[in-house]
Protein backbone atom coordinates (compact mmCIF):
# COMPACT_ATOMS: atom_id res chain seq x y z
CA UNK A 1 0.00 0.00 0.00
CA UNK A 2 1.24 3.05 -0.97
CA UNK A 3 0.75 6.54 1.28
CA UNK A 4 0.71 10.42 0.00
CA UNK A 5 0.87 12.38 2.63
CA UNK A 6 -0.02 16.27 1.78
CA UNK A 7 1.06 18.57 4.25
CA UNK A 8 -0.05 21.93 4.02
CA UNK A 9 1.25 25.17 6.88
CA UNK A 10 1.94 28.15 6.09
CA UNK A 11 5.65 28.15 7.68
CA UNK A 12 6.77 24.33 8.01
CA UNK A 13 9.94 25.19 8.83
CA UNK A 14 9.46 26.66 11.49
CA UNK A 15 6.42 24.65 12.88
CA UNK A 16 8.10 22.15 15.55
CA UNK A 17 5.15 19.52 15.03
CA UNK A 18 5.83 19.40 11.18
CA UNK A 19 9.61 18.98 11.47
CA UNK A 20 9.04 16.47 14.16
CA UNK A 21 6.53 14.20 11.75
CA UNK A 22 8.96 15.03 8.73
CA UNK A 23 11.53 13.13 10.69
CA UNK A 24 9.40 10.03 11.87
CA UNK A 25 8.01 9.15 7.80
CA UNK A 26 9.35 5.61 7.59
CA UNK A 27 12.16 5.13 5.33
CA UNK A 28 11.08 1.73 4.39
CA UNK A 29 7.79 2.13 3.69
CA UNK A 30 6.22 3.70 0.66
CA UNK A 31 5.28 6.48 1.91
CA UNK A 32 5.39 9.83 0.08
CA UNK A 33 6.01 13.22 1.40
CA UNK A 34 4.57 16.10 -0.30
CA UNK A 35 4.54 20.01 0.72
CA UNK A 36 2.14 22.20 -0.79
CA UNK A 37 3.93 25.24 -1.83
CA UNK A 38 2.54 28.57 -0.51
CA UNK A 39 2.62 31.23 -3.53
CA UNK A 40 3.13 28.68 -6.48
CA UNK A 41 0.50 27.82 -9.42
CA UNK A 42 -1.04 24.51 -8.49
CA UNK A 43 0.39 22.14 -11.12
CA UNK A 44 -2.78 19.90 -11.46
CA UNK A 45 -1.53 17.31 -13.92
CA UNK A 46 0.97 16.12 -11.53
CA UNK A 47 -1.33 16.58 -8.25
CA UNK A 48 -3.57 13.92 -9.73
CA UNK A 49 -0.88 11.68 -10.99
CA UNK A 50 0.12 11.89 -6.96
CA UNK A 51 -3.54 10.94 -6.25
CA UNK A 52 -3.76 8.44 -8.57
CA UNK A 53 -0.45 6.12 -7.77
CA UNK A 54 -1.14 6.13 -3.79
CA UNK A 55 -3.99 4.37 -2.05
CA UNK A 56 -4.11 6.27 1.11
CA UNK A 57 -4.21 9.69 1.45
CA UNK A 58 -3.21 12.07 4.01
CA UNK A 59 -4.10 15.49 5.12
CA UNK A 60 -1.73 16.99 7.19
CA UNK A 61 -2.28 20.31 8.57
CA UNK A 62 -2.83 23.10 11.85
CA UNK A 63 -6.49 23.69 12.38
CA UNK A 64 -6.63 27.15 11.79
CA UNK A 65 -9.98 28.83 12.24
CA UNK A 66 -11.34 25.14 12.15
CA UNK A 67 -10.79 24.58 9.11
CA UNK A 68 -8.09 23.83 6.59
CA UNK A 69 -4.67 26.15 5.43
CA UNK A 70 -5.67 28.46 2.63
CA UNK A 71 -3.48 26.60 0.14
CA UNK A 72 -5.19 23.15 0.63
CA UNK A 73 -8.46 24.61 0.52
CA UNK A 74 -7.37 26.04 -2.93
CA UNK A 75 -5.73 22.63 -3.67
CA UNK A 76 -8.89 20.90 -3.39
CA UNK A 77 -10.74 23.41 -5.72
CA UNK A 78 -8.20 22.98 -7.85
CA UNK A 79 -7.81 18.95 -8.15
CA UNK A 80 -10.48 17.46 -6.91
CA UNK A 81 -12.17 17.94 -10.27
CA UNK A 82 -15.78 16.71 -11.37
CA UNK A 83 -15.36 13.75 -13.72
CA UNK A 84 -11.81 12.89 -12.02
CA UNK A 85 -12.08 12.65 -8.39
CA UNK A 86 -16.17 12.56 -8.29
CA UNK A 87 -19.30 12.21 -11.09
CA UNK A 88 -19.20 10.40 -14.21
CA UNK A 89 -16.12 8.43 -15.02
CA UNK A 90 -14.22 9.18 -11.83
CA UNK A 91 -11.18 7.32 -11.20
CA UNK A 92 -10.40 8.03 -7.60
CA UNK A 93 -13.26 5.89 -5.64
CA UNK A 94 -12.09 3.33 -2.89
CA UNK A 95 -8.64 5.11 -1.20
CA UNK A 96 -8.36 6.09 2.20
CA UNK A 97 -8.20 9.06 3.74
CA UNK A 98 -6.36 10.10 6.64
CA UNK A 99 -6.32 13.53 8.90
CA UNK A 100 -3.38 14.30 11.05
CA UNK A 101 -4.47 17.81 12.60
CA UNK A 102 -2.41 19.38 15.01
CA UNK A 103 -3.88 21.78 17.55
CA UNK A 104 -2.46 25.07 20.06
CA UNK A 105 -5.56 24.33 22.43
CA UNK A 106 -5.65 20.69 24.99
CA UNK A 107 -8.09 18.47 23.15
CA UNK A 108 -10.40 18.34 26.40
CA UNK A 109 -11.24 22.11 25.35
CA UNK A 110 -12.77 20.18 22.03
CA UNK A 111 -16.16 19.32 23.82
CA UNK A 112 -19.47 20.53 24.75
CA UNK A 113 -18.74 22.88 27.46
CA UNK A 114 -15.22 23.07 27.10
CA UNK A 115 -13.56 26.44 25.58
CA UNK A 116 -13.64 25.22 21.88
CA UNK A 117 -16.95 24.18 22.48
CA UNK A 118 -17.17 21.94 19.57
CA UNK A 119 -15.45 18.46 18.75
CA UNK A 120 -12.90 17.28 16.30
CA UNK A 121 -15.64 15.02 14.83
CA UNK A 122 -17.70 17.85 14.30
CA UNK A 123 -15.26 20.84 12.62
CA UNK A 124 -13.67 18.20 10.49
CA UNK A 125 -17.78 17.40 9.06
CA UNK A 126 -16.50 18.95 5.32
CA UNK A 127 -13.35 17.04 5.32
CA UNK A 128 -15.31 13.82 6.29
CA UNK A 129 -18.05 14.79 4.18
CA UNK A 130 -15.33 15.33 1.10
CA UNK A 131 -14.47 11.93 1.51
CA UNK A 132 -18.03 10.98 1.41
CA UNK A 133 -18.14 12.65 -1.90
CA UNK A 134 -15.56 10.86 -3.25
CA UNK A 135 -15.99 7.11 -1.87
CA UNK A 136 -13.16 7.57 0.17
CA UNK A 137 -12.65 5.26 3.26
CA UNK A 138 -12.64 7.79 6.05
CA UNK A 139 -10.16 6.96 8.99
CA UNK A 140 -10.00 7.81 12.70
CA UNK A 141 -7.94 10.93 12.55
CA UNK A 142 -4.61 11.29 14.08
CA UNK A 143 -4.64 14.29 16.77
CA UNK A 144 -1.64 15.98 18.29
CA UNK A 145 -2.51 18.49 20.64
CA UNK A 146 -0.09 20.89 21.99
CA UNK A 147 3.18 19.36 20.32
CA UNK A 148 5.49 21.63 22.25
CA UNK A 149 4.62 20.72 25.86
CA UNK A 150 4.75 17.01 25.24
CA UNK A 151 6.57 15.10 27.22
CA UNK A 152 9.45 13.17 26.04
CA UNK A 153 7.04 9.72 26.66
CA UNK A 154 4.37 11.50 24.68
CA UNK A 155 6.37 12.23 21.94
CA UNK A 156 8.16 8.90 21.89
CA UNK A 157 4.32 7.49 21.47
CA UNK A 158 3.51 9.76 18.72
CA UNK A 159 6.40 8.53 16.51
CA UNK A 160 5.02 5.21 16.93
CA UNK A 161 1.28 6.50 16.48
CA UNK A 162 2.12 8.82 13.38
CA UNK A 163 4.21 5.21 11.79
CA UNK A 164 1.17 3.50 11.92
CA UNK A 165 -1.50 5.76 10.89
CA UNK A 166 0.61 5.78 7.52
CA UNK A 167 1.38 2.04 7.08
CA UNK A 168 -1.10 -0.08 9.30
CA UNK A 169 -3.85 -1.22 7.63
CA UNK A 170 -5.16 -3.80 10.14
CA UNK A 171 -5.64 -1.82 13.42
CA UNK A 172 -6.44 -4.39 16.00
CA UNK A 173 -4.20 -5.69 18.64
CA UNK A 174 -3.25 -9.15 15.33
CA UNK A 175 -2.67 -6.17 13.39
CA UNK A 176 -0.20 -4.34 15.57
CA UNK A 177 1.47 -7.43 16.87
CA UNK A 178 2.08 -7.88 12.88
CA UNK A 179 3.40 -4.56 12.13
CA UNK A 180 5.96 -4.82 14.85
CA UNK A 181 7.15 -7.84 14.16
CA UNK A 182 7.33 -7.02 10.28
CA UNK A 183 9.59 -4.05 11.75
CA UNK A 184 11.38 -6.21 13.61
CA UNK A 185 12.48 -8.32 9.86
CA UNK A 186 13.84 -4.87 8.61
CA UNK A 187 16.08 -4.51 11.14
CA UNK A 188 17.39 -7.63 11.43
CA UNK A 189 17.88 -7.01 7.74
CA UNK A 190 19.67 -4.05 8.04
CA UNK A 191 22.14 -4.45 11.41
CA UNK A 192 25.70 -5.82 11.21
CA UNK A 193 26.08 -5.63 15.22
CA UNK A 194 26.34 -9.22 15.82
CA UNK A 195 25.01 -9.00 19.68
CA UNK A 196 22.08 -6.95 18.40
CA UNK A 197 21.23 -9.17 15.63
CA UNK A 198 21.27 -12.21 18.08
CA UNK A 199 19.05 -9.97 20.56
CA UNK A 200 16.67 -8.84 17.36
CA UNK A 201 16.71 -12.31 16.42
CA UNK A 202 15.48 -14.30 19.76
CA UNK A 203 13.26 -11.24 20.58
CA UNK A 204 10.88 -11.36 17.02
CA UNK A 205 10.63 -15.08 17.76
CA UNK A 206 9.38 -14.91 21.14
CA UNK A 207 6.45 -11.75 20.12
CA UNK A 208 5.98 -14.11 17.44
CA UNK A 209 5.28 -17.49 19.65
CA UNK A 210 3.32 -14.96 21.97
CA UNK A 211 1.29 -14.41 19.14
CA UNK A 212 0.79 -17.75 18.10
CA UNK A 213 0.26 -18.96 21.70
CA UNK A 214 -2.77 -16.00 21.93
CA UNK A 215 -4.45 -16.60 19.01
CA UNK A 216 -4.50 -20.24 19.73
CA UNK A 217 -6.12 -19.65 23.27
CA UNK A 218 -8.50 -16.89 21.97
CA UNK A 219 -9.59 -19.92 19.81
CA UNK A 220 -10.18 -22.47 22.32
CA UNK A 221 -12.23 -19.78 24.82
CA UNK A 222 -14.12 -19.07 21.97
CA UNK A 223 -14.89 -22.38 21.06
CA UNK A 224 -15.67 -23.08 24.68
CA UNK A 225 -18.03 -19.74 24.74
CA UNK A 226 -20.04 -20.96 21.83
CA UNK A 227 -20.63 -24.44 23.19
CA UNK A 228 -22.07 -23.03 26.58
CA UNK A 229 -24.33 -20.36 25.02
CA UNK B 1 7.93 -17.76 32.10
CA UNK B 2 11.92 -17.01 32.03
CA UNK B 3 11.79 -16.22 28.14
CA UNK B 4 9.04 -14.04 28.84
CA UNK B 5 11.30 -11.99 31.81
CA UNK B 6 14.55 -12.16 28.93
CA UNK B 7 11.89 -10.84 26.60
CA UNK B 8 11.23 -7.64 28.52
CA UNK B 9 14.68 -6.92 30.11
CA UNK B 10 16.16 -7.73 26.89
CA UNK B 11 13.54 -5.13 25.25
CA UNK B 12 14.36 -2.81 27.98
CA UNK B 13 18.28 -2.73 27.73
CA UNK B 14 17.99 -1.93 23.99
CA UNK B 15 15.44 0.67 24.70
CA UNK B 16 18.44 2.34 27.25
CA UNK B 17 20.94 2.30 25.09
CA UNK B 18 19.49 3.70 22.33
CA UNK B 19 19.91 7.18 21.50
CA UNK B 20 17.88 8.26 18.72
CA UNK B 21 14.47 9.19 19.28
CA UNK B 22 13.26 7.03 16.75
CA UNK B 23 15.08 3.79 18.00
CA UNK B 24 13.58 4.71 21.28
CA UNK B 25 10.07 5.32 20.08
CA UNK B 26 10.22 1.67 18.58
CA UNK B 27 11.73 -0.09 21.57
CA UNK B 28 9.34 1.78 23.97
CA UNK B 29 6.31 0.75 20.91
CA UNK B 30 7.55 -2.79 21.73
CA UNK B 31 7.89 -2.75 25.21
CA UNK B 32 4.23 -1.79 25.73
CA UNK B 33 3.51 -4.41 22.84
CA UNK B 34 5.25 -7.33 24.70
CA UNK B 35 3.56 -6.39 28.04
CA UNK B 36 0.36 -6.31 26.10
CA UNK B 37 1.19 -9.63 24.54
CA UNK B 38 1.56 -11.19 28.21
CA UNK B 39 -1.65 -9.49 29.70
CA UNK B 40 -3.83 -10.99 27.13
CA UNK B 41 -1.80 -14.12 27.55
CA UNK B 42 -2.53 -14.18 31.77
CA UNK B 43 -6.29 -12.83 31.07
CA UNK B 44 -7.10 -15.52 28.40
CA UNK B 45 -5.53 -18.76 30.37
CA UNK B 46 -7.28 -17.68 33.59
CA UNK B 47 -10.78 -17.44 31.63
CA UNK B 48 -10.22 -20.63 30.17
CA UNK B 49 -9.25 -22.11 33.08
CA UNK B 50 -12.43 -20.58 34.71
CA UNK B 51 -14.48 -22.26 31.72
CA UNK B 52 -13.25 -25.77 32.17
CA UNK B 53 -13.84 -25.63 36.03
CA UNK B 54 -17.41 -25.92 35.45
CA UNK B 55 -19.09 -27.43 38.24
CA UNK B 56 -22.25 -27.50 36.44
CA UNK B 57 -21.19 -30.03 33.75
CA UNK B 58 -19.83 -32.44 36.29
CA UNK B 59 -23.40 -34.53 35.47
Amino acid sequence: MKTLIIVAHDDYKQSGTQQFLLHQVPQAGEVTWHLLANDQAIDVAHEQQLLREHQRIIFQFPLYWYSVPVNLRQWQDAVLTKGFAYGTNAILAGKEFGVVVSLGEPLDEYQAGGREHYTISELLKPLQAMANKLNWQYLKPLVISQFEYMTDEQRLALVIDYQQFLTLNDTSFAGQQQWFLNQLRNRINTTQDPLKLAQLTTISEQIEDNYDELAELRWTVDLIRDEEE
Amino acid sequence: MEEQAWLLTTIQSLLDTSTKLEERAFYQGLLDLANEQLKRLDQSSGELDGRIWNPSRWG
